[in-house]
């Protein structure tokens, strides 16, 4: 099917008959590479591409191809790639900054051409930029600290709700009302990070089914390739909502689950205020 | 009908609005939001729990000195910023506080500094519910984090009981679950949920020394005895209580879950006194949208269904005036037999309810000019985590909110007596599936089968 629509499909579904194909020729919207993406098939039916449509690409890119696409002469051996075209629509941009658009077409486009013709530049296209650093992961299993440490300030960054750098310990915040809340008024507790490790679930048949979860406080967090992604990417800086409310959710979910077990276990009997100054989190005790 | 009126004018004196609505539901709700009557709900619990409900009448906590402080002092901050001393700055604060005629003098002795005072006071005010709300001072409140921490909505002038925000609904509430069959489970879960947090109650009593409460007032009424809605309610709120979840989580999912019982009460009564269904199972149900960006049939649909649910409530009230002999019109507060009276009073007094307790749930104009029910993501949390103890097939679980609530997603429910494209249920059925697994409470399976799973109870 992925095939037939990669042969067949065109702007808003696929062809029939030679004779529509013949008439529509050196279009991008009829282009095998974004036929490939289902880009000609409505919503209901991607589902089937998911796969690859997780993987986003086209739309991911990196600074040094785009200026690479945009400001040079590429050579591109394409059936359906018109160079005359794509030349006047950025010469086009250029001058009036118009056709936004009709360029962005191009350049997806062209990334999907790049990601399949030219390996070299596969990784910059893909939506996993720290593939490396998992399989490495995997690989090894171990506890690598320098990694633990880049999670750490993500899941610090999520569960206080600020822009915080702090990397040797995890802030288990919450705001006072409600545990699932953005943004934190209190920490509840500091957890070292020597008690936080990774835990591998050891599959005998095939590495590629084994299962990495961060251990805290005896609770679990799966982290896979996604959740990785998602984490890493937030330690850069970046809340990448466009693919991850849902990992988002998991790790906010993942916080109420640690409060909860904290609450089990003793009463709180003073207040942790916090104030994040200068990315470090300085701690404020109010007893009662 | 008319043990009932007899019942109801023992302790409510109503003579200036036509009492119908009462005698056929309750007394009363108006525009209650789902806080506010839970709040006012818990107050009931609190009398229970401290012996100040007795005999029917209950007197609460008026607890005016926090809120004094918390809600009506707004020079706080600028006091706080003055170049001057701690002891200064404390003067200021009392000598503005005591205009009420009260003495506030104690705050020098609890707090160590001005800071800190200004710090505890930081932690209420951003704990608290109408906050940036302009309703006076004494109908503002903090979060309730124990039973110390709870206190009745006041009139700001006499500090007595009055019932603008705290219509008695709240107390209605409590009429349902304490006729439920398992109350008395649920009460101890209360008891015990509600005397936690004790680091909260020793910053309250900072703030808060007199221990003043209403003279007691005889409780809402609630026409029915017994009723498996209530039975049911219980039962979910049980389910809550035991979760394995931050204790202070606990309370917005049981106002979503209280203010959608009350509803669901009100329109199954309704049912019954009118007899009209569009469902062809002749049961009270709601078709629920999850958020699409354009019209569709699921939409149409579930407006009609607002629509019709609303009215129903006017059609019961119909159907029971019509019963009401000519001579008798007068027990019920009426010169004439003219339903347009009854028809206002509801208008204004008892539908709003339908709108204002399912807001945070399912009512929502989102997209549109007119109500229809939508499923707000907190909502969908909270069903999950009440209904699933471990895990459930997708489907299963929307048989089960089907047949539990009557709640319509998928066309495999579309039981409705006009017909509506199936293909656009079908759509909606994927949307729910995409918005629980976007929430983290779906796992899809290699298999093909796809679980909701309440993530709280997984390992235990």
């Amino acid at each position: 099917m992925i095939i037939a629509n990669m042969i067949l499909g065109y702007e808003k579904g696929i062809f029939t008959n030679c004779e529509e194909a013949s008439k529509s020729q050196n279009q991008i919207k009829s282009a095998f590479y974004n036929n490939i993406f289902a880009d000609n098939l409505p919503l209901s039916q991607k589902e089937k591409f998911k796969n690859f449509l997780e993987l986003n690409i086209g739309k991911e890119s990196s600074n040094i191809i785009d200026e690479e696409l945009l400001y040079n002469e590429i050579e591109v051996e394409e059936f359906f790639f018109n160079k005359e075209k794509f030349k006047k629509i950025k010469e086009k941009f250029f001058e009036d900054n118009e056709n936004f658009e009709e360029l962005n077409e191009y350049l997806i486009y062209l990334r999907r051409y790049l990601f399949f013709a030219h390996s070299k530049f596969s990784k910059d296209l893909v939506i996993y930029k720290y593939l490396d650093e998992f399989i490495e992961i995997v690989d090894k299993e171990q506890n690598n600290k320098r990694v633990l440490k880049k999670l750490l300030k993500a899941l610090n960054r999520i569960f206080l709700g600020e822009l915080t750098d702090e990397d040797s310990k995890l802030y288990l915040g919450s705001s006072f009302t409600k545990s699932f809340a953005k943004i934190s008024d209190e920490i509840i507790e500091e957890v070292s990070i020597r008690d936080i490790k990774f835990k591998f679930s050891s599959s005998k048949i095939d590495k590629e089914f084994i299962k990495v979860y961060l251990i805290i406080n005896d609770e679990k967090l799966l982290i896979d390739l996604h959740m990785y992604e998602f984490l890493r990417r937030v330690s850069e800086g970046i809340l990448p909502l466009s693919f991850s409310t849902e990992y988002y959710e998991k790790v906010l979910n993942f916080k109420s689950k640690l409060l909860s077990k904290r609450e089990h276990n003793e009463d709180l009997d003073d207040f942790e205020l916090f104030l994040v100054e200068n990315f470090k989190v300085h701690i404020n005790y109010l007893s009662v | 009908m008319h043990t009932k009126i007899k019942e109801f004018k023992k302790s409510y004196n109503i003579t200036k609005t036509p009492i119908l609505q009462e005698v056929m539901f309750f007394h009363r709700i108006k525009d209650e939001d789902v806080i506010s009557l839970s709040l006012e709900f818990l107050n009931v619990i609190e009398a229970l729990y401290s012996n100040n409900l007795q005999d029917n009448e209950a007197s609460y906590k008026k607890s005016f000195q926090i809120r004094a402080i918390l809600y009506n002092l707004p020079a706080l901050d600028i006091i706080f910023n003055e170049a001057c001393t701690n002891n200064e700055k404390f003067k200021k604060i009392i000598e503005i506080l005591g205009r009420s005629g009260h003495d506030f003098s104690y705050l020098t002795k609890e707090f160590e500094n001005f800071e800190e005072f200004y710090k505890s006071v930081d932690i209420f005010k951003k704990s608290s519910f109408y906050l940036d709300t302009n309703k006076r001072w004494t109908s503002k409140f903090i979060y309730p984090f124990n039973f110390d921490t709870l206190f009745f909505d006041l009139n700001n002038n006499s500090l007595g009981i009055d019932r603008r925000f705290f219509t008695r609904g709240g107390e209605v509430l409590f009429l349902m679950v304490s006729k439920a069959k398992n109350f008395e489970v649920f009460k101890e879960l209360l008891f015990q949920t509600y005397t936690k947090n004790e680091r909260f109650s020793k910053l309250f009593y900072k703030f808060q020394k007199e221990n003043q409460r209403t003279t007691p007032s005889s409780l809402g009424y609630l026409a029915k005895e017994q009723s498996d809605i209530f039975d049911a309610l219980v039962e979910d709120l049980i389910k809550l209580f035991r979760r394995n979840i931050p204790l202070n989580d606990k309370f917005i999912y049981m106002s979503l879950i209280n203010g959608f019982y009350f509803i669901h009460f009100l329109l199954n009564e309704s049912l019954e006194y009118a007899k009209k269904s569009i469902s062809k199972d002749e049961k009270i149900v709601y078709v629920i949208e999850v958020l699409n960006n354009k019209s569709d049939h699921v939409r149409k649909a579930s407006k009609m269904v607002y629509k019709f649910n609303e009215k129903l409530i006017l059609e019961a009230l119909k159907s029971e005036f019509k019963k009401i002999n000519e001579k008798d019109i007068k027990d019920f507060n009426l010169e004439k037999k003219d339903f347009l009276e009854i028809e206002k009073k509801a208008k204004r007094e008892l539908i709003p309810s339908h709108r204002e307790l399912l807001k945070p749930s399912l009512a929502s104009e989102q997209g549109t000019n007119s109500y229809r029910y939508l499923i707000s993501d907190l909502f969908l949390k909270t069903l999950v985590l009440i209904n699933i103890d471990k895990r459930m097939l997708f489907y299963e679980f929307l048989d089960l909110l089907y047949q539990k609530y009557g709640f319509i997603f998928s066309n495999r429910h579309l039981n409705l007596k006009q017909s509506f494209s199936e293909s656009d249920f079908i759509k909606n059925e994927q949307r729910l599936f995409n918005r629980l697994k976007a929430l983290g409470l779906l796992e899809n399976k290699s298999d093909g089968y796809a679980y909701v799973v309440n993530i709280f109870e997984e390992n235990r």
